[in-house]
């Protein structure tokens, strides 16, 4: 053979790679800052005094609480979604979508509800009292106030992450498969556990991962049902000690967590053998249930549904109209919050799309941009209000003054762009690689390829990622509370301002709102989902 | 009949880690001729079809339409810029236009009235009218790829490349769309190329065929010359069957047909089942397909060779029947080839 004359074609810094890198540091800059600082400055008394103290009960009741949130999330997210997905049964087609509706609700909203729900006072232990006449002194009743009682909340809120991917993966199992087993003689429960569920199981830890990502990082209910969690006790170091970089020190042990998390859902996905080798893909059809077996279904879906979300949801509503809704100014912290989640949302959509669109061009920009925004993502709200707090003091705005404003949309960005680049990428990689090859030799620059193909075929992923940004910037709360400027109060912080300081009547108004302006998106998600597996198995 | 010009590919090579996958690679594709590219999957068809689109740079060589450079070493046009159409095997619809709009996707210089007529003068013409409202996903696969072959056309490109455009339809819908789809090609009188791993195919539906290995064009001729007069024994694999037979192993009566030479290869056509005066050989097996029985026969002790026979009677294994030789169908190889 004879030598052949080659040239390279070098590694260029593109635009698009340049881009890329400038999103990248965005998003990567405050969870960064906060870090550096809390290792190089973060020493001194009071982390002494924490270390001594407080560390251990911190790390421990987070690790309590993580470990009761993946007991019950995996409770309520697999068996529903396994049923919903592979059979009918009465009310399926309302569960299928009503199942995401507690994503709406964030955990601290629901933390609120269900310590009324259960209080000595509450509907449930008068109940108790009229029904039995025992006085409040002669029985013991499970407080909400304590590890298990935020654990149940958060499980509540955040099941659907773990619902969601799994009803996908179990839609996705090829028919083949079911009914090589069932000719196997596998019985139903053999099928869905060594079938379904083996083939399920990255998925599910995906949504589990997020879900307890998101439980660790919370504050607002853990705050308010009194759990000293890492969370609490950051916030506290920044608050009460008046030290920031202690608690930047602190947030070390979150971010731990984090990646631990994120470390076990990679290695779950990395494991082979999940995927469908079938090449004959049929998805399956439902199987009706036998009607004992469907009314008991029906009967599970329910519960989950009382409890994550009818029950704590008509209880503020309860609450709400009896008391009247007269309290205090609602308005103008309900503008702030759609105006906030809005300018966030944008900005963190933009990023995704850079970061998206950077990984389609080439390795170094996808690389850049997944750790950018898997750094951001697993960094909590309190960590990032921290970073910005820090970048905020090396200049000469005000912390207090609208500079703080716009550092709270950078920091929401920082925090969501993943979630939302996750469906954009999920779109994109659908469309297969002929369709811009097609456009190219069609005359199509890149441009106008990205405007007329790109764009549009993954629109139905840029919907759910500009729905998912909107409702989680709107349910903010620990940064919101660190960044915001004086008097400018989003509903978020309005609720927990109220239910801290023991007005629950008054924070459900400001609560109920939250819920209500995530639901609008949140139904609208669920329907294009349900649609798009129905569309799936009819096509 | 037209001044379209001939794509021409002058010795192009491309390199993935260190490995030539296309090879110093020539090919001419005549204007209004459709090229088949063959060669089983690894052989470098598809890596030459996206050089001469442009999707991908050239490591060496040249690719030039008329005197016109697109690739080179020095210089790359990007295939946006190239108007050759592409036809992929997943017809490449895109899904958010029906079938009008993607038809008229290439056309968007054009107003939109303009536009739109032109595109349904194309779908009109490959039998599509009717479907003009339709969304890929509410196309059949025939459809599908009708559409993406009007949507090549109707850009005018200068030349057209199909991978492997017709595998992805079941049977009875591939030779329907084929004819209408080679035909609008025909029509159009541009260089096209069309790749494929299924000599059948090749040989039915092209003018020419380039037979690929390693990234290397081992031959390129018409169907027929290819079939009979290949110069290596991939290359005559690549387009059939054959039984290499050494002359000392032939029967007399056949040698005095063939040119002197140390072995044969013969085509199963080269065997004809014959009432008499045939050498006698024993039936190993026998299968009838569609059209032709397909037999092996015993040559010798050590040697089977296969035939092909027409007929309503089938010969079961074991049975004796008489055979001749139609020397056409025989043909050698030069020596360093194999």
């Amino acid at each position: 053979m004879q030598q052949l004359a080659l040239t390279r074609h070098p590694i260029r810094l593109t635009s698009i790679g340049l881009t890329t890198l400038v999103a990248a540091g965005l998003i990567a800059a405050p969870v960064l800052v906060a870090l550096l600082t809390g290792f190089f400055t973060g020493g001194g008394e009071t982390w002494s005094h924490i270390v001594s103290t407080q560390l251990l009960g911190y790390t421990w009741q987070t690790l309590v609480v993580l470990f009761f949130t993946t007991l019950l999330i995996l409770l309520f997210a697999v068996p529903t979604a396994w049923f919903v997905s592979l059979y009918d049964f009465p009310g399926r087609k309302v569960f299928e979508w009503a199942l995401i509706l507690p994503l709406a609700a964030p955990g601290y909203v629901l933390s609120y509800a269900w310590a009324d729900i259960t209080n000595v006072a509450g509907p449930v232990q008068s109940l108790l009292r009229d029904m039995t006449g025992l006085s409040a002194r002669d029985y013991w009743f499970p407080s909400l106030y304590g590890a298990p009682g935020l654990s149940f909340v958060m499980a509540c809120a955040l099941f659907p992450y773990a619902y969601l991917t799994a009803r996908a993966a179990f839609s996705n199992l090829s028919l083949c498969t079911i009914e090589a087993a069932r000719s196997l003689g596998a019985s139903p429960a053999r099928i869905f556990f060594q079938v379904a569920l083996p083939a399920a199981r990255p998925a599910i830890f995906a949504g589990l991962a997020l879900a307890l990502m998101e439980t660790a990082a919370d504050y607002g209910a853990a705050s308010y049902l009194g759990v000293q969690t890492l969370s609490v006790g950051i916030f506290r170091a920044w608050h009460s000690f008046s030290e920031p970089a202690v608690a930047a020190r602190l947030a070390f042990l979150l971010i731990l967590i984090a990646f631990g998390l994120q470390f076990i859902e990679r290695a779950a996905r990395g494991r082979g053998g999940t995927q469908q080798t079938a090449t004959r893909w049929r998805t399956p059809r439902r199987r009706t249930l036998d009607r004992r077996t469907g009314l008991l279904v029906t009967a599970g879906c329910t519960a989950v549904l009382l409890l994550a979300f009818i029950f704590p949801v008509s209880r503020l509503i309860w609450v709400s109209a009896e008391t009247g809704l007269g309290h205090g100014q609602i308005l103008r912290p309900f503008l702030n919050s759609l105006t906030l989640a809005f300018a966030g949302s944008v900005l963190a959509f933009v990023l995704a799309l850079t970061v998206v669109i950077g990984a389609r061009q080439n390795r170094f920009s996808q690389l850049i941009g997944r750790i950018a925004a898997g750094a951001g993502y697993a960094a909590p709200g309190i960590v990032l209000a921290l970073g910005a707090l820090f970048i905020l003091s090396w200049t000469s705005f005000s912390v207090a003054g609208p500079a703080a404003l716009v550092f709270l949309v950078w920091i929401y960005a920082s925090r969501f762009t993943a979630a939302g680049a996750e469906p954009l990428s999920a779109a994109f990689s659908r469309a297969p690689a002929s369709l811009g090859n097609a456009a190219r030799s069609l005359g199509a620059n890149r441009f106008q390829r990205l405007i007329r193909v790109d764009l549009p075929v993954a629109m139905s992923g840029a919907a759910a990622a500009s729905i998912i940004l909107f409702v989680e910037m709107l349910k903010e709360l620990p940064a919101t509370l660190m960044l915001r400027p004086f008097n400018w109060d989003t509903l978020a912080v309005q609720a927990h301002a109220y239910a801290i300081d023991e007005r629950l009547a008054a924070a459900t108004l400001p609560s109920l709102l939250i819920t209500a302006a995530g639901l609008g998106p949140v139904i609208l998600l669920s329907l294009q989902l349900t649609k798009a597996g129905e569309s799936r198995a009819a096509g | 009949m037209s001044d379209h010009k001939s794509l021409r590919a002058i010795g192009v090579s491309r390199v993935y880690d260190g490995k030539a996958v296309v090879n110093q690679a020539s090919l001419t594709l005549e204007p209004g001729k459709i090229t088949a590219l063959l060669g089983q999957s690894g052989a470098g068809k598809s890596t030459l079809l996206r050089l001469f689109a442009g999707l991908e740079p050239v490591d060496a060589g040249e690719i030039r339409i008329g005197d016109t450079v697109l690739s080179s070493v020095s210089k790359h046009v990007p295939a946006e810029e190239r108007a050759i159409g592409l036809i992929f095997q997943d017809f490449a619809l895109f899904p958010h236009l029906n079938a009008i709009d993607n038809v008229g996707f290439g056309l968007s210089r054009m107003q939109k009235t303009a536009r739109r007529k032109l595109a349904a003068e194309w779908l009109d013409r490959l039998g599509l009218a009717h479907r003009a409202k339709a969304y890929p996903h509410q196309l059949s696969g025939g459809e599908q790829q009708r559409v993406s072959i009007a949507r090549a056309l109707a850009a005018q490109p200068v030349a057209i490349l199909m991978d492997e455009p017709f595998s992805g339809l079941d049977v009875t819908l591939k030779s329907e769309v084929r004819e209408i789809a080679l035909d609008a090609v025909k029509e159009a009188g541009i260089p096209a190329l069309l790749v494929s791993h299924d000599a059948f195919e090749a040989m039915r539906d092209a003018d020419r065929i380039a037979v690929m290995k390693d990234g290397i064009i081992l031959q390129e001729a018409t169907p027929e010359y290819l079939y009979l007069k290949p110069t290596s024994l991939p290359a005559a694999r690549a387009l059939g069957p054959l039984t290499s037979v050494a002359r000392k192993d032939m029967p007399d009566t056949w040698k005095a047909q063939l040119p002197e030479a140390e072995t044969y290869c013969l085509r199963p056509e080269a065997l004809r089942l014959v009432h008499e005066d045939g050498v006698a050989m024993t039936v190993v097996s026998s299968k009838r397909t569609s059209t032709v029985i397909e037999l092996e026969l015993q040559l010798n002790d050590a040697t089977t060779i296969s035939a092909i026979g027409i007929g309503a009677n089938r010969p079961a294994p074991g049975d004796t029947v008489q055979v001749a030789l139609s020397p056409e169908f025989a043909f050698t190889l030069p020596a360093d080839s194999a």
